[in-house]
This record gives C-alpha cells, structure tokens and sequence, in this order.
C-alpha cells in the first residue's frame, strides 16, 4: 500500500503552504461554482419570499423592509449570480459572498430593530438560517465565513442593546443560540473545509506520483527502445560485416586477375598502340578504385588493432588538416584552429585516428563547393550533464564527472537534411554514390572512435552547416580504461 | 637442364587457375624465374616433394588446405623454403595470426600488380 504523505495545513486559516494554495483554490472554485450559484439563487428566493410573510404580520414598517429585503440584499445577490460567469468572479468570490452574507444578516438585525418586538421570533430565525448558510451552503472558506458570523453576531449585539426593543431575558436567550450557531456552523465549515483540502491533497498525491511512474515508465521504455535499436544495428552491423567480407574476398580473386592480365596485354600486345595503351590505363585506374572500395569493406568488416600509445591529439588534428591542405586552398575552404595549449597526452592509434579526422574533414570539404569555413576545437571538459552517451545508461560510455578532450570540427557548409541526420552512421548511406562514395566513410569513423572508447556526435542544420563532436576519454592514472583492441 | 638451371623456380598456389596462368606468364616473361602453378594446396605440397623450389607462393585462404596447412606441411617438409603468402587478408591479424606471420618470408596483398609482385619475390632470391 502507497504510504500517503502528511498534509500540512494552517491550522487556523487551512491554508496550503506555496503553489498548492493557488492550485486549491482554483479547484474548489471550479469544482464548487454551480452549488455557490445555486446557493446565492436559494439565499435570494427565501430573502424575498419571507417579506410577503413579513407584509402579513408587519404591514406599518412593510415600505423600510422592502427596500432592505428588494433594493439591496437581493439585488446584491442577483447581482453576484450575474457577475459568476465572468472569470473575474474567481478573484473576488470569497470577498462578494461574505459581503452579501454580512448584508442579508446586518439587513435582518435592521428589520428586527425597526419591527415590535412581537416580530422578534421571526428575524430570529431568520438570522439563524443566515448563519446556517453562510456557513455551509455558499462555500465560504472558513476563515471569512467565522468572520461574518462573529461581526454578524456583533451587530446584532449593538443593535440590541442601543435600541433596546429586545427584552433582556430574549436578548440572553437569542444570544446563546447566535453563539451555539456561531459554533457549530464553524465547526461544520473547518470540518467540510478541511476534508476538501484532504481530498484535493491526495488527489493531487496520486496525480503527482502517478506522473512521476508514468514519467519513469517512459524512460524505462525509452531506454528499452533504445536499447533494441542498438542491438538491432549492431546485428545489421555484424550481417554487414560478414556480408561486405564475403563479397571483399570474392572480388579481390577478379581483380587480381584483371591486374595481372592488364600487365601481361601491355607487355605483349599492345604497347605500340596508344589508343589502347590509355584503355589499358583506364581499366587498370578502375582496378584501383574498386579495390580502394573493397580495402573499405574489410576494413569495415574487420577492423585493424588499435596500437595504442599515448599521443597529443591536437598534433594528430594538424598534421590531418596539413594533409588536406591542397584540397582546402583549392576549393576557398579556411581552416581556423583552436586548440588549448598543454592537453595531457590520450591513448590513441595515430594513423586510425588520423583516418577519423581526415573523414570528418572529407565530408566537410563535400558539404562545401563554393567554399566555407572549417573551425576546429580541441579543449578538456569535465562532463556535469547527462547527454548522447553520457550517464543515461549504465551502459553509457562516460560517467557525468568523466574527464573527456572534446574535438570538434565545424563547418559552414549545406548541412544534412534532418530525415538523413540518423543515417549518416549507417553502413552504404551516402549521397555521393556517383562520385565514389562507399557510405562506410562516416561508419568507420564511428567504430574507430567507439573503439578508441570514444563517442561521435553529429549536429547539422540543412543550410547552415554541420558539427562533429569527438569525446574521447582522458584516462587518468590507475585506470582501466574503456579502449578495446 | 640446360638453361633452366639458371633460373629460379616458384611453386605458385591459387585455387583461381587464371590468375596461376597470368602469374607464370608474367613471371616467367622476365627470363629469370620458372613457374610451376597448382590450384590446390595438396597439389602444391605433393609438387615440393617431388621437386625443389627456390620460393612458394600460396593464396591463403583455398578450399582444402589453407595457406596456414600448407605453410605447417612445407616447413615440416623443407624448412628453409621461403614461403609467401597471396592474400586479401595481408594487413589482417586476427586472419592470419601473428605466429604465422613470423614464419612466413611475407604476405603480399591482392590484387597485386607484376612489377611490385616482381619486387617482392627480388627482395627474397635476389
């Protein structure tokens, strides 16, 4: 059973401490206004239909009474009924009940004063019925219905000893059962008022608590979702593997045939005509290039080890962009480098990790034709927020408090079309396929870093260019590390 | 024997028999080398025994005995036999294992073109 928390109320005025009043308030506005409504309607038809009893027995004061009875209490309550349909009733409803409250029961102790005191039974019952009312049926909150009762009652004091119509024994005797009334009705108001606090405060218990399961719910199956995508990839991703495998080996036997059979036709057959002299060149070209295509596959399907040796990464960042240096000042692409100075030295395989930046910065130089701007930015971090592949999961790569160097490749290119974000990672996804483009580019670039225990995150707004994130792990003395070989 | 005497002789292994063709051709072109060709590592290991060979040449992975098996045979046969391996698999450790690596006079990727297969079979007979 779900232990239910304590509610914490003023124990004089009932109120909730904080947001949970305003909330409250709204509710039991909401949820009271047709019984408020019918209430004013119920207090308005009794207010008027006694002054016809009252014309009966008292017609000589019958003009006063009226105007009290016709002119102001029940105006003032038809008044109310009319003003509930605005919005702006919710603000002043506490206010306009008890004022109409306190003018029906002032408007009786008036009548009461004027009339003989054969009436005084009469009004007597009247003010009880007032007190009954205001109470309970309007839904006063409790401690502005006190209020009312208690100045009510005070009125009706004054009234009665400055007048003096009342004789002493009735005036003691109306007076303890204004007060017994008095008691009563604010014991049944705390009690009906405290019990609609407790009910709203264990419905909004329950609510809270059930969207907060709910919440966790979503995460659990958020995480199960993601989980499921991971094994499926990584099953597509070993299917690849053998498949792009099989298919490496089987073309490599053609290929080696072509080679070798192109060599031997330039060295018998051909080599006076020029014509087929740059045929033969052609094919041999092509040779390369498909066989630049099947290196990828198995490199894809099984991936070199990783010689790790601690290296600064910002010289193996130089030394991939001094490699693209021709490529970038061919096609107006600058390169702006920020690197903090003094980084500790990671565990890194230079070459492979040579490869992932020199991919990032391919597919950079791709996004841009007519020219942009490359920012790069190496910099250590101590990760405080949970993010892609930080403290989500226990199987998350890094801890929120990790020490990570970030490197990030930014460029001012066409950006990737959010429907082609998710797939960019996928083996054989590309846009380039006519130019050459094997879509395992970026895909080894991702099993590179992840196996260096690293993660790479892809940004990119179509239009307005494409960031790369690489955090790889600063392992610190002792530690185990997340690298696989 | 005459002027075969003077030249170098190759065991090449591949189960694809046009390319054991073109090698020998392309090979044997140079004047310096003579080429005996099988597509099958039993085969390349009953060739060894009957005759004698300056340097083998074998495709690691064939139906049958594999480049490993036939590495394993020829050594326990003829230990200073230079042995290549022909392979897709040249810069792959967890293929071809690095005791094996150690025991073989090298891995020659494929394809490879005659002029550096040329290169690599000089730099072992010289």
């Amino acid at each position: 059973m779900v232990k239910m928390e304590k509610i914490k109320l003023n124990p004089l005025t009932l109120s909730f401490a904080g947001d949970l009043e305003k909330t409250f308030s709204e509710n039991y506005f909401r949820r009271f206004l047709k019984q408020v409504r019918f209430a004013v309607l119920t207090g308005v038809f009794f207010y008027g239909i006694s002054g016809v009893f009252e014309a009966q027995i008292n017609p000589e004061t019958r003009g006063m009474l009226w105007f009290i009875r016709y002119a102001v209490v029940c105006p003032f309550g038809l008044g109310i009924l009319l003003f509930s349909v605005f919005r702006l009733f919710e603000g002043y409803k506490q206010v306009l009940l008890v004022g109409w409250a306190v003018a029906a029961g002032v408007g009786i102790i008036e009548m009461n004063a004027a009339a003989p005191p054969s009436m005084h039974f009469f009004y007597y019952t009247s003010l009880i019925l007032i007190l009954i009312i205001t109470y309970t049926f309007l839904r006063i909150r409790f401690i502005w219905a006190a209020s009312a009762g208690w100045f009510i009652l005070a009125v009706y004091e004054i009234v009665a000893v400055r007048f003096g119509n009342i004789p002493a024994a009735v005036l003691e005797n109306s007076t303890f059962f204004f007060i017994s009334a008095n008691v009563i009705g604010m014991a049944v108001c705390y009690s009906m008022e405290f019990y609609a606090r407790k009910d709203f405060f264990q419905v909004h218990l329950l609510k809270d608590r059930h969207e907060k399961a709910e919440q966790k719910l979503q995460t659990a199956y958020n995480e199960v979702r993601e989980t499921q995508k991971r094994l499926i990839q990584s099953a597509k991703m070993a299917a690849v593997g053998q498949f792009a495998s099989g298919v490496a080996h089987e073309v490599k036997n053609p290929l080696s045939i072509i080679v070798q059979g192109i060599d031997y036709l330039e060295r018998e057959s051909i080599p006076a005509n020029k014509d087929q002299a740059e045929v033969l060149k052609m094919i041999k070209e092509a040779v390369v290039r498909a066989d630049k295509i099947v290196r990828r596959l198995l490199d894809f399907s099984s991936p070199h080890p990783l010689r790790l040796v601690p290296y600064e990464v910002t010289e193996v960042m130089r030394a991939s962009f001094r490699m693209m240096k021709k490529q970038l000042a061919l096609m107006k692409i600058k390169v702006t480098e920020d690197f903090t100075a003094g980084l500790p030295l990671i565990m890194i395989d230079e070459e492979q990790m040579k490869q992932v930046f020199i991919n990032i910065i391919l597919n950079s130089l791709h996004a841009m034709p007519e020219g942009g701007e490359i920012t790069a930015r190496i910099y250590a971090k101590d990760l405080t927020e949970v993010g892609n592949g930080i403290g989500r999961r226990a199987s998350d790569l890094f801890k929120v408090g990790s020490s990570v160097l970030i490197c990030e490749i930014k460029d001012t290119g066409l950006g990737i079309p959010g429907d082609e974000l998710s797939k960019v990672s996928d083996p054989f996804f590309t846009t380039r396929f006519s130019q050459g483009g094997t879509g395992l580019g970026l895909t080894i670039t991702r099993s590179i870093v992840e196996r260096h225990g690293g993660i790479i995150n892809i940004e990119s707004k179509e239009g307005q260019g494409t960031g790369v994130t690489v955090i790889l792990p600063i392992f610190k003395e002792g530690d185990q590390g997340g690298q696989q070989q | 024997m005459g002027s075969n005497n003077n030249k170098k002789k190759i065991l090449f292994i591949d189960d694809e028999v046009d390319l054991c063709k073109l090698v020998k051709v392309n090979l044997e072109s140079l004047g310096e080398y003579e080429v005996t060709t099988v597509s099958s590592g039993e085969e390349g290991i009953k060739k060894a025994k009957e005759l004698d060979f300056d340097l083998v040449i074998t495709d690691f992975k064939m139906p049958g005995m594999d480049g490993e098996a036939v590495l394993d045979a020829l050594k326990a046969m003829k230990p200073h036999l230079p042995v290549v391996f022909f392979s897709i698999y040249h810069d792959d450790i967890s293929t071809i294992d690095t005791s094996v690596r150690n025991r073989v006079n090298g891995i020659v990727s494929k394809p490879i073109d005659h002029k550096h297969l040329y290169e690599v079979i000089k730099d072992i007979l010289g």
